[in-house]
């Protein structure tokens, strides 16, 4: 088996070696070519030097050290093909729709006053928005330059960046309320909750909420600090979209070690927080009138326990953390934004949602003539 | 949006993690396999004491963690917590087989055969979340 091993990596640093000769032959965008392919390439070149390495040193066929060179080797595997499905296809199918995100993420960094390099955008996304932080990758659907509705959910991603750099900012001391929170619900309701024992409920919820749920509802709570009530209604309409998975209120317990997702109603209610934060009340008040019908209209139910998995005053709790933590980080709030003099990304989302709301037949004539002027503004910059 | 913003970053973390625990554990056998191999490549020096050092704070960490029920410290991932909890409960002798191995890492630096192969078994731990987060990625992409 240490032979195998031994071709094993002989066979990925060829691969190595094949995809930098790739991007060595490929003319790179001028968007990429002085820094993202340049990190990508030099993440290739990294690998390249440990398989060298790895190949050349004779311990690798030692059959006492064999779980632990396997083990090495899986993991540069796994990165190599990390490297192949997710920064190389950007680098080598960079398109104008993706110049296009280029230039707006740019613009959009310059009017939220964010503190990082601004990612690479690619329009190649089928499964709507996501972030890759490790790439310094954000994604998003085809076709979607030419819409306005979705973008408050770009914010969204970028939001990722800033949580993955700044979570302690972020966040400051919310896990010890979070635990203590989680400490005094499980005496205070002791037997009574419908579902699992008390102390497995709630320690699946604590897990939860550290593994996967923070991030999220940070991140909702950064996009509607910055832009505002048009990612509640955004938020709304992507809800409304995956109504057939009558999941409003999912994940249910029983689902939580395959969905890493909060429920879109407690997410909602985490916007609100952010919103209460912002002094939105009224926002709050017209989204919630249209977000009660929708739930009515979805027939969901709440799965049992749902009472215990996001509670009012934890959501209240991390607004307060996320408020502070993005003004000590330096980004500007939507409240700000509204009163440049330029035009402002932030704005026109807010604008759109209420041209949607009251006009929604003339909205897409509304929607084109605006992405034109954005587009004419964009190639000045 | 998508669930890959949340895989990916907890992805990144794990191999981080399974990766210098791997190192780790890669560095102190071969440091014991000198004798018996002499054309052994061993790195003495820093890197060696770095892996004592780092196996250490880990398996002090994971003691604790077992006793409390939850991470106290931040060196191992919260997601490791429940799965290093399930091994634990499966062997009634292993909270005291991971405080002897500790003993002997911090105290006297020398480890026996067994000792790796405890090493080894919580290194699969950590290397079966890891696989179970990457697949979850890979049918995202």
């Amino acid at each position: 088996m240490t032979q195998f091993l031994h071709g094993l990596v002989i066979d990925l640093r060829n691969k190595v070696q094949l995809l930098i000769e790739q991007l060595n032959r490929t003319t790179i965008h001028r968007d990429l070519a002085s820094n993202y392919a340049l990190n990508i390439k030099g993440n290739l070149e990294r690998l390249q030097g440990v398989l060298m390495a790895m190949e050349a040193d004779r311990d690798l066929l030692i059959p006492s050290l064999l779980v632990n060179n396997f083990k090495k080797y899986r993991l540069l595997s796994r990165e190599v093909q990390l490297l192949e499905a997710f920064p190389l296809p950007v680098i080598l199918r960079y398109a104008e729709s993706d110049h296009y995100f280029f230039k707006l993420c740019r613009r959009i960094c310059a009017q939220i006053g964010y503190p990082l390099i601004p990612p690479v955008v690619s329009a190649i996304s089928t499964d709507y928005y996501w972030a890759y932080p490790k790439y310094h990758l954000i994604v998003v659907p085809v076709g979607e330059e030419f819409l306005l509705l979705n973008l408050a959910d770009f914010y969204h991603e970028l939001a990722h960046f800033l949580y993955a750099k700044y979570t302690l900012y972020l966040i400051g001391g919310f896990t010890t309320e979070l635990d203590k929170f989680m400490g005094r619900e499980k005496q205070r309701t002791g037997d009574e909750h419908q579902g699992k024992p008390a102390l497995e409920l709630f320690e699946e919820v604590k897990f939860q909420w550290k593994e996967n749920w923070i991030v999220e509802f940070v991140s909702d709570m950064i996009a509607t600090y910055l832009v505002g009530p048009a990612y509640g209604w955004a938020n709304l309409r992507l809800s409304a979209n995956s109504l057939a998975r009558f999941d409003i209120f999912g994940p249910a317990m029983d689902e939580f070690s395959v969905v890493e997702h909060p429920s879109d109603e407690a997410r909602m209610r985490g916007i609100y927080a952010m919103l209460k934060q912002l002094q939105l009340d009224l926002e709050i008040k017209g989204i919630d009138e249209k977000w009660q019908q929708f739930i009515s209209l979805s027939g969901s139910n709440r799965p049992a326990d749902y009472v215990y998995f996001y509670p009012d005053d934890l959501l209240a709790t991390l607004a307060q953390y996320v408020f502070k933590g993005c003004q000590n980080i330096g980004l500007i709030s939507f409240g700000e934004q509204r009163t440049s003099t330029e035009i402002n990304l932030a704005v026109i989302l807010n604008t759109a949602w209420n041209k949607f709301l009251l006009e929604p037949v003339h909205y897409p004539d509304w929607e084109r003539a605006q992405l034109q002027e954005i587009r004419a503004k964009l190639e000045t910059i | 949006m998508s669930d890959i913003s949340i895989l990916s970053g907890r992805y990144d973390t794990i191999s981080k993690f399974s990766s210098k625990l791997n190192e780790a554990i890669l560095l102190l056998k071969k440091a014991a396999l000198k004798a018996s191999e002499p054309a052994m490549m061993v790195r003495e020096g820093s890197e060696t004491d770095k892996a004592w050092e780092f196996l250490g704070i880990f398996l002090g960490e994971l003691i604790e963690t077992l006793d409390e029920g939850f991470p106290t410290k931040a060196t191992i991932p919260y997601s490791l917590t429940a799965a290093f909890q399930k091994l634990c409960q499966n062997q009634p002798d292993f909270d005291q087989k991971l405080k002897n191995l500790h003993h002997r890492l911090t105290h006297y630096r020398d480890l026996i055969p067994d000792d790796f192969d405890l090493l080894d078994e919580l290194l699969s731990v950590v290397d079966a979340d890891a696989s179970a987060v990457f697949r979850k990625l890979w049918r995202k992409r």
